[in-house]
């Protein structure tokens, strides 16, 4: 059995917040907090495909031999979301994808499977993508829990930064949380029940199995990674545990929300951001039974630093809005009918999931149409596939006040991508004021509409943003 | 090969332009080919072949899907009819290929009638639900017309340093120009205060800088020039067309090579017109220009296009009052797309009708004094399509 670990972290962070002052204003109480809120055109495949493009950075993704996709709110329930996050991803063909779900417990389910892979010798590398959108009871107390967002660890044997010396997992069958088939909305049963019987005692067990099983003592635990399902239960197992509180990462719960199957990749990266070489870390994720993970740091750890994933801008949403956009107000939901075709979907994958381009071999110019002759010279079917850079220049713009939108208006965006090639999208994430000719885009993934009964997605450009300090 | 001199239009009609609720798609084909018909002193059974424009069935009321809706509606039958769909161009490619007939000899009478109903639904119902609902369902998801013009607008003033105000001007201008214009939809003047203030549709263009949504027809009944005595004295003459599709309708937001700050299908086909008319200084020899003033951005980049002025002075063109009634080359005296409306097939006709009115001394308080050569400017899609002609008085 060879070494394995995770050598990459990547996040994706919705850009608006909800804060509990606006939900409670609204309800008429008081509220604090605040949680990360998917924008319309957002959703787990979208933040998925975000969060892998962060993680793969400028890695060749064609050496990644599987890609599991983990999520209890995935976009379809028949039809594999990770399929779709590799090709958005632009991952090779020949590769394995699989799709996690079930529980909460499903991301480290996905990891766990991805390390078995990789120490049985996978061939290569493997993605794990989790991502959440979860849909709470408007004004319940769930609704400030739950917070949105997409992460997704790169697993590995060489060059792993986090190197997992032990796993354990338990399966514990308990009604606490769940969402039938026919449920849109997540239920949860009693609070007390859930926190102390439910999730605090299988999770102190399986930690104390996983440490055990790794040798050390919780005290020798310097980073301690645990999630509870309500974002706040960690402390009635670090406690008996006798875990050292300043190794507790905090998982932000109170600024994103619980961010459901991907919040244990997004504390372990905020974990990371200040590892030293050597520290042992502990990551417990519950749900349905506990998984709990013994990793150490090794060396390489020190880009993480510099990445700042949990440093995200953001910009705040109004509760009417924020109701739209989850599909909860009544005459808001898309009506556009727009016209779409599966195979239609199907010959333009290359451009329209791939983001690929094609080189006119004669002339040079980078064409981003699904052409078969360069309309500057030509020539005929003389193409060469080329990734298009996912980052640009805004040419020119308008802004659609009469497109029926979510959002409007809606910013329409004519792009140069950065290595050549031009391109039109909307552009999201942004607000009006802000558009300037010559402003630096970079490419997102979203869903665009419902046209055909199926998710439509495209690619939009949203702005480059500095993380605030 | 030159048209200049060698066709004569004999008649033209043209209805209200307007929210034409009493009226079908027929009966405004009925009226415009009555005007035209009764003018070149002929009746239905003298026309050997005919080109419908019709360029959005599909937005109004399913007719103008064939050439067999005008045969139905004027009951002209047994000859050839053809459809014909040039996006906003349609009008201008209807009149040319009934000239190309003409000049092929294959016909000795022929007529060029356009038509849109778009008012049997209501405005957004039409052509933003068009844009909505149908095409690619992807590549320009967001856009409605506005929008693949406004991009034009936005970086022209990026480039040029043009001010919304000047756009806002054009709408000022034409607006008084159609006060005096009987079939235009709106004929009230607007202050520049108004124009700049109306709701916004796509950034930079307003509301009033915006044609509404109209309804129409346009007819014009052509025969060789040396036929056209017979018919009608008061004829006026073809001096020069060019017509260019010079893009796509998608390809201007895909295409590296495009710059936004020009159309050029209306330099390939103005450059070719002139050469017909033998014009050489367009801002001189011309007397009036109809141009295709969509949205106010549009004619203020058709003054360079067209060599009106250079490249990046269109909106000098405006503060200067060049453009308006009574200076050096008015342009769209109708009060154009942004007081008449535009009913899309109906729009090139509708403009060849206005010019021929100007160049037979007709067209009332919007006369320009002793007109002889005038200019007709349709573009259709993006700007990708292009048709200029220019009449002559005889």
């Amino acid at each position: 059995m060879g070494l394995a670990g995770i050598i990459d972290i990547g996040v994706h962070l919705p850009w608006l917040r909800l804060s509990g002052k606006e939900a409670g204003s609204a309800w008429g109480r008081p509220g604090g907090g605040e949680r990360a809120v998917a924008s319309h055109d957002e959703d787990s495949a979208t933040m998925a495909a975000a969060a892998a493009l962060d993680c793969i950075g400028s890695r060749d993704g064609t050496g990644i031999a599987a890609l599991h996709f983990a999520s209890v709110s995935p976009p379809y329930a028949e039809k594999s979301t990770a399929s779709l996050v590799a090709a958005a991803a632009d991952l090779g063909r020949g590769i394995r994808t699989v799709d996690h779900g079930g529980s909460l417990r499903a991301g480290t389910g996905a990891l766990l499977s991805a390390l078995d892979a990789v120490k049985a010798g996978a061939g290569g590398p493997v993605l794990v993508c989790a991502a959440d959108c979860r849909q709470a009871p408007p004004g319940s107390m769930l609704e400030m829990t739950f917070g949105d967002a997409g992460a997704a660890a790169l697993v590995g044997g060489e060059g792993a930064v986090a190197e997992v010396l032990s796993a354990v997992s338990l399966s514990q069958e308990m009604v606490d949380t769940w969402r039938t088939d026919e449920q849109r909305m997540v239920r949860t049963g009693d609070v007390r029940f859930n926190r102390v019987e439910a999730y605090a005692k299988i999770t102190l067990e399986a930690c104390k199995a996983v440490l055990s099983r790794a040798g050390i003592e919780a005290r020798q635990v310097t980073k301690a990674v645990l999630t509870s399902p309500d974002g706040r239960g960690h402390g009635a197992v670090a406690r008996p545990l006798g875990l050292d509180p300043k190794a507790m990462i905090d998982p932000k719960t109170d600024a994103l929300g619980m961010l459901g199957t991907a919040q244990p990749f997004v504390t372990l990266a905020a974990a990371l951001e200040s590892a030293a070489v050597g520290e042992r870390m502990l990551l417990a994720c519950y749900g349905d039974g506990c998984d709990a993970l013994v990793l150490e740091v090794r060396e390489g750890v020190g880009r993480f630093r510099e990445r700042r994933r949990l440093a995200s801008p953001s910009s705040p949403i109004g509760y009417v809005k924020f109701l739209s956009y989850k599909r909860l107000l009544a005459g808001c939901e898309d009506s556009s009918n727009a016209f779409a075709s599966q195979i239609q979907a199907s010959r333009e994958a290359p451009i329209s999931l791939r983001f690929h381009g094609k080189r006119c071999r004669a002339c040079g110019t980078m064409n981003t149409l699904s052409l078969r002759v360069c309309p500057h010279c030509g020539t005929r079917e003389q193409f060469e596939d080329v990734k298009l850079a996912r980052r640009g220049i805004l040419n020119t713009y308008t802004q659609e006040h009469y497109y029926p939108s979510p959002d409007p208006p809606v910013t329409m965006a004519v792009i140069d991508l950065d290595g050549g090639g031009r391109y039109l999208s909307q552009m999201t994430d942004v607000s009006a004021s802000e558009v300037r000719v010559g402003m630096p885009v970079e490419m997102t993934f979203r869903r665009l509409h419902e046209g055909g009964g199926f998710h439509n997605y495209c690619w939009k450009c949203r702005p480059v943003r500095e993380a605030p300090k | 090969m030159s048209m200049k001199d060698k066709i004569a239009i004999i008649g033209a009609g043209c209805t209200m332009f307007s929210e034409n609720f009493g009226q079908d798609y027929s009966d405004m084909m009925v009226e415009s080919s009555g005007e035209a018909l009764e003018e070149a002193h002929l009746t239905g059974k003298d026309i050997q072949a005919a080109w419908l424009g019709t360029a959005f069935p599909d937005a109004g009321v399913w007719k103008g899907r064939s050439g067999m809706d005008l045969a139905q509606s004027l009951g002209m039958f047994d000859i050839p009819i053809t459809r014909v769909s040039n996006y906003c161009a349609t009008g201008g490619d209807a009149f040319r290929n009934a000239c190309h007939c003409l000049l092929a000899g294959e016909a000795d009478v022929v007529m060029a009638l356009g038509v849109e109903k778009l008012r049997d639904r209501a405005p957004q119902e039409s052509l933003v639900k068009m844009m909505v609902e149908n095409g690619h369902p992807i590549m320009q998801k967001g856009f409605t017309a506005a929008g693949t013009f406004a991009v034009t607008a936005t970086r022209h003033m990026h480039e040029y340093g043009t001010k919304a105000e000047q756009l806002g001007r054009i709408s000022v201008k034409n607006h008084r120009h159609a006060v005096h214009n009987p079939k235009a939809q709106y004929r009230s003047e607007v202050t520049l205060e108004q124009v700049m203030r109306s709701p916004m549709v796509a950034w930079p263009l307003t509301v009033l800088m915006s044609c509404p949504t109209t309804d129409g027809s346009a007819c014009v009944i052509m025969c060789r020039a040396e036929d056209a005595g017979k018919h009608n004295e008061d004829y006026v003459l073809l001096k020069g067309h060019g017509f260019s599709v010079s893009t796509g309708w998608d390809l201007p937001f895909f295409d590296p090579h495009h710059h936004f700050t020009a159309y050029r299908a209306t330099e390939v086909a103005s450059r070719k017109a002139y050469k017909d008319a033998d014009v050489t200084d367009p801002r001189k020899e011309l007397d009036l220009c109809e141009v295709h003033d969509c949205f106010a951005s549009v004619e203020l980049l058709t003054y360079e296009d067209l060599g009106l002025c250079k490249r990046g002075e269109g909106g000098r063109l405006v503060d200067e009052g060049v453009t308006a009634a009574g200076g050096e080359i008015p342009v769209n005296l109708s009060g154009g797309l942004l007081s008449c409306g535009h009913p899309v097939g109906a729009t090139g006709l509708r403009m060849l009708y206005e010019i021929t009115r100007q160049l037979q001394g007709k067209a009332g308080k919007r006369q320009v004094p002793d007109a002889r050569l005038g200019l007709a400017h349709n573009i259709g899609g993006p700007g990708a399509v292009s048709s200029v002609t220019i009449l002559g008085a005889r």
